[in-house]
C-alpha cells in the first residue's frame, strides 16, 4: 500500500508561534523554558484518521533592561490516514516537520517592539515568515495600549505524488487593535487582521481539488477577561468572525474559568463553539456509478475537501496546573472535539461527509530562572 | 476577489472597534496599585504560548477559519 507524505497536515498541526499582543508593560524580569508534548489523534466511525506526536519548547530571556530575546522550535511525527475526497478513500500518511522561531523585543517607556521569523521545513513543503508588532500605551497611566502589526509569509510547496513541482505561495498580513483596561478586574481587546494570499491552495494529496490562486481574509477578534472576586477566579471569553474570498464565514466562541484551588493548583474548564458555511466551490458528495463524485462539468474551482465543507465543532476541555515553586510549573490539559454538518449555523452541512471526532493531550512543564 | 459586500462589512468593523475604543475613553482611569489582579498571568491574552500555538495551529487544519490574534507564525498549506 503505497505511503503518501500528507505535509500539509503535517504543517498545518503544528506551527511556530507567532508574536502575541498580550499587554506587557516592561521587559520581563526573568526568563521562562517552557517544554510541551501534544499527542492528538482524530478518526471518523470505525476508522482511526490522522495521529500527531509532537515536542515544543520556547525560551524568553530577558537582555540588559530593556530588550528580551524569545525562540522556539518544534517536530512533530505525523501518521495515520487522510481521506482522499469527502470522507472516502483513506489513504496513509505519515511525515515529519521541524520548524524553528525567533524574536526580539525591544521595550520603551510607553510600548514596545518585536521582530520575528520562522522556519519551518517538512519533505514537501518549506515555509519562511517574518513579522514586526508594535504596542503603544496612549495614556500614561497604560490602560489603552493600541497595537500594530505586519507579516509576510512565503512557502515552496513540491508534493512527494509530483502533481505540481516548484509551486509557491506568498501570504501578507497586517493588524490593528486596541486593548484597554477597563475596571481594576475587566480588560478586554478588539483586534482586526487583514490577509492577502497569493499562489497555490489546492491540496495536492486530494483527488478533484482545484482552488482559486488568491485567498484573501479578515478576522475580527473579541475578548474579554474577567475576574470574579467571588472565587478569585479568571473568566476569559473571546469571540472570532472569520470572512474570506472562498466564500467562507466563520464563528468561533471560547469560554475558558481559570479556578485556583489553593496550594498553587489551578482548574481550567473550556468550552469552544465553532460553526461555518461551505466555501463557494464545495462540491458534496453526490456519488456515481463507480462511487466518486465529480464536479459540475466546466467549473473552475472545485473542492471535496471536508474542511471546506458547512458543519459545526463543540471542543470541551480541561487544564490542570501546578505551581510547584516559583521557579517550576507543570501542567496537563485534556480536550475533545466534534464536528459535525447538521450543526452548522449557516448553510446546510453534507450528509454525505462521516462524523469527525478528535481529542489531543498536552503535558507541559514551565521553569522560570 | 473582494466583493462589494466584504468592503461594507469591514468598514462596519473599523468603525465597531473605533466606537468602543471611544466609549473606553469614558471610564475612570484604572491607577497602577490597581492593577494588581491584571497583572497575573490569568487575566493576559495568550499566557501559555505553547498551548495557543498548538490549539490555534489543529484547529486551523481541521476547519477553514484561521488566525486573529497575532501576526507571522509561518505558514500552513493545510487549507
Amino acid at each position: 500500500m503505497a505511503t503518501l507524505h500528507h505535509s500539509l497536515l503535517a504543517a498545518a498541526a503544528l506551527l511556530p508561534l507567532a508574536p502575541c499582543v498580550a499587554m506587557a508593560e516592561t521587559a520581563p524580569q526573568q526568563g521562562t523554558l517552557s517544554y510541551k508534548y501534544l499527542d492528538y489523534q482524530d478518526r471518523q466511525p470505525g476508522e482511526d484518521r490522522v495521529g500527531i506526536k509532537a515536542h515544543a519548547v520556547a525560551l524568553t530571556v530577558p537582555l540588559h533592561e530593556s530588550w528580551s530575546f524569545d525562540a522556539n522550535a518544534v517536530t512533530d511525527a505525523v501518521s495515520g490516514a487522510s481521506p482522499r475526497y469527502h470522507t472516502q478513500r483513506l489513504t496513509p500518511l505519515e511525515d515529519r516537520r521541524n520548524a524553528l522561531g525567533v524574536g526580539l523585543t525591544r521595550y520603551f517607556a510607553r510600548g514596545s517592539l518585536n521582530v520575528g521569523g520562522n522556519y519551518s521545513k517538512e519533505a514537501d513543503y518549506l515555509s519562511r515568515s517574518l513579522s514586526t508588532t508594535l504596542t503603544w500605551f496612549t495614556d500614561e497611566g497604560k490602560n489603552t495600549a493600541l497595537i500594530a502589526g505586519a507579516g509576510v509569509t512565503r512557502d515552496e510547496i513540491d508534493p512527494t505524488n509530483g502533481i505540481v513541482a516548484g509551486e509557491r505561495k506568498a501570504v501578507y498580513e497586517v493588524l490593528a487593535g486596541v486593548t484597554q483596561v477597563l475596571t481594576p478586574a475587566d480588560i478586554a481587546q478588539v483586534i482586526v487582521r487583514h490577509v492577502r494570499g497569493k499562489g497555490y491552495y489546492s491540496d495536492p494529496y486530494k483527488a478533484w481539488d482545484e482552488r482559486p490562486r488568491e485567498r484573501n481574509a479578515s478576522t475580527l477578534l473579541l475578548r474579554w477577561n474577567h475576574h470574579l472576586e467571588a472565587t478569585d477566579a479568571s473568566v476569559r471569553t473571546s469571540y472570532r468572525f472569520y470572512t474570506d474570498s472562498f466564500g467562507l464565514r466563520a464563528h468561533t466562541l471560547g469560554l475558558e474559568f481559570e479556578q485556583p484551588l489553593g496550594a498553587g493548583w489551578t482548574v481550567t474548564p473550556l468550552l469552544r463553539l465553532y460553526s461555518q458555511n461551505a466555501a463557494s466551490f464545495y462540491v458534496p458528495y453526490n456519488p456515481g456509478p463507480t462511487g466518486q463524485t465529480f464536479p459540475e462539468p466546466g467549473a473552475r474551482y472545485y473542492t471535496q475537501d471536508q474542511r471546506l465543507s458547512a458543519f459545526g465543532a463543540v471542543t470541551v476541555g480541561l487544564k490542570l496546573a501546578w505551581e510547584v515553586n516559583p521557579a517550576w510549573s507543570i501542567d496537563a490539559k485534556f480536550e475533545a472535539y466534534r464536528q459535525r454538518g447538521d450543526w452548522a449555523l449557516q448553510g446546510r452541512g453534507d450528509p454525505g461527509l462521516a462524523p469527525f471526532d478528535a481529542r489531543s493531550v498536552q503535558l507541559g512543564v514551565t521553569h522560570r530562572f | 476577489m473582494r466583493s462589494t459586500g466584504c468592503l461594507r462589512a469591514r468598514s462596519r468593523w473599523f468603525v465597531l472597534a473605533c466606537a468602543l475604543l471611544a466609549g473606553c475613553s469614558g471610564l475612570a482611569p484604572v491607577q497602577p496599585w490597581e492593577k494588581g489582579v491584571l497583572a497575573r498571568p490569568s487575566m493576559t491574552f495568550d499566557a501559555d504560548r505553547l498551548d495557543s500555538a498548538y490549539v490555534e495551529h489543529t484547529y486551523s487544519s481541521k476547519e477553514g477559519a484561521s488566525g486573529g490574534a497575532g501576526v507571522g507564525g509561518g505558514g500552513c498549506g493545510c487549507n
